[in-house]
């Protein structure tokens, strides 16, 4: 899960590593605080995510979305039937356009984390969470769809 | 693409690039200081600290030793501004230290450093924009009063408020243009160290303050 949220909120591998790093070390210091009031993977997922996202050092690197006019060329003529590679790869340019909390609802939202654990985690009441997820698939839509069809 | 159909890959997801070697690297991890914002700005705190002690140590021994110890209240006076700046450290200290709180909600935690950081940082430009002046003045009129042609000058009455106090100066001033001149530079100081610690404060915070107010307004932004 690290990792996932270290892919989700850096680019290069450097950044990658570094945040990964800043998490262990976020997790080592946290963990004798550790009482058991929230399950564990909601704890770890709020540290994971605070540090990724309070983390501005390198935002600026990191905030730097692209815009589907600067996207290679071939991923705006993947086909429908593109392969698991491609979608990956779609998938992160999407994603990577997104602001830091939005990018965190989505990672949880595939993590198949349910509403009232993710509400327990990024502190957002359930109702909100459930509008905001919404308007992120239609965002999220609307960034594959130019993308696939190179509409920019 | 629908988001619900990534779930399945998201799960497959291949990490093995970013996966560490083993115990010994994670280990290695752990003995490496942190690079957090917070982390380094306390680690400038500490630096800052040191420095002072040592800065503030060798002005006040020179002033006690030099001169035959005739400026021992301008050592008094920066012992007593290097108390303040220990305390005002201390203070910045426990700011840093509540600012961040890992293991709690993500929200809430935003909000905790927004507002610890906008304490901190307005801690830091009163309590600049304030010493400087006084500083400069305190040392001045010590100065003044202790320098051998300038000797005769009669101890100043306190008791008779600020306009009595600054007509006791002046009566006493052989030099009025002098005195004209400390003034005048002293103002210039103060409305200088204004600018200068808003636009540094500006500088080292400004963005951090924008970026966690922008993500705050995010989280609490109901559609």
């Amino acid at each position: 899960m690290l990792y996932k949220v270290c892919n989700l909120y850096c680019t290069t591998e450097h950044d990658k590593q570094d945040l990964f790093q800043e998490i262990v070390i976020q997790l080592w210091g946290a963990y004798p605080r550790f009482r058991g009031e929230s399950k564990f993977s909601t704890w770890l997922y709020r540290i994971a995510l605070n540090t990724a996202i309070s983390d501005l050092r390198k935002q600026k690197r990191r905030i730097k979305t692209v815009t589907s006019e600067k996207l290679p060329t071939d991923l705006q003529d993947i086909q429908y039937s593109k392969d698991k590679e491609e979608k990956i790869q779609l998938m992160h340019r999407a994603i990577a356009q997104l602001t830091e909390i939005e990018r965190a609802i989505v990672m949880l939202y595939l993590e198949d984390r349910s509403y009232d654990e993710m509400e327990d985690i990024l502190g957002i009441n359930q109702n909100n969470l459930r509008v905001k997820m919404n308007r992120i698939k239609e965002k999220l839509r609307k960034l594959t769809k130019s993308v696939e069809h190179g509409v920019g | 693409m629908e988001l619900d159909s990534l779930k399945d890959i998201w799960k497959e997801l291949d990490e093995d690039d970013l996966r560490p070697g083993g115990n010994e690297e994670i280990l290695s991890m752990l003995h490496k200081r942190s690079r957090s914002p917070v982390a380094k700005m306390k680690r400038n705190l500490y630096w800052e600290m040191g420095g002072l002690v040592v800065c503030y140590s060798l002005a006040i021994w020179y002033y006690i030793f030099s001169w035959q110890g005739r400026y021992w209240e301008v050592a008094l006076l920066l012992f007593l501004i290097g108390a303040f700046a220990l305390f005002y450290y201390l203070r910045k200290r426990k700011l840093l230290n509540e600012m961040q709180c890992v293991a709690c909600e993500v929200r809430s935690n935003l909000r905790r450093q927004l507002s610890t950081l906008e304490k901190y940082v307005n801690f830091y430009f009163v309590s600049t924009i304030l010493l400087t002046p006084a500083a400069y003045f305190a040392a001045g009129l010590i100065v003044f009063f202790k320098t051998p042609e300038n000797s005769h000058a009669k101890p100043l009455d306190f008791f008779g408020g600020a306009g009595d106090v600054a007509i006791q100066i002046s009566e006493q001033l052989p030099n009025q243009r002098f005195f004209i001149t400390f003034v005048v530079l002293g103002v210039m100081i103060s409305i200088g160290a204004y600018f200068l610690v808003r636009w540094a404060i500006d500088r080292m915070y400004g963005q951090h303050i924008q970026k966690l107010k922008e993500l705050v307004r995010q989280m609490e932004e109901v559609e």
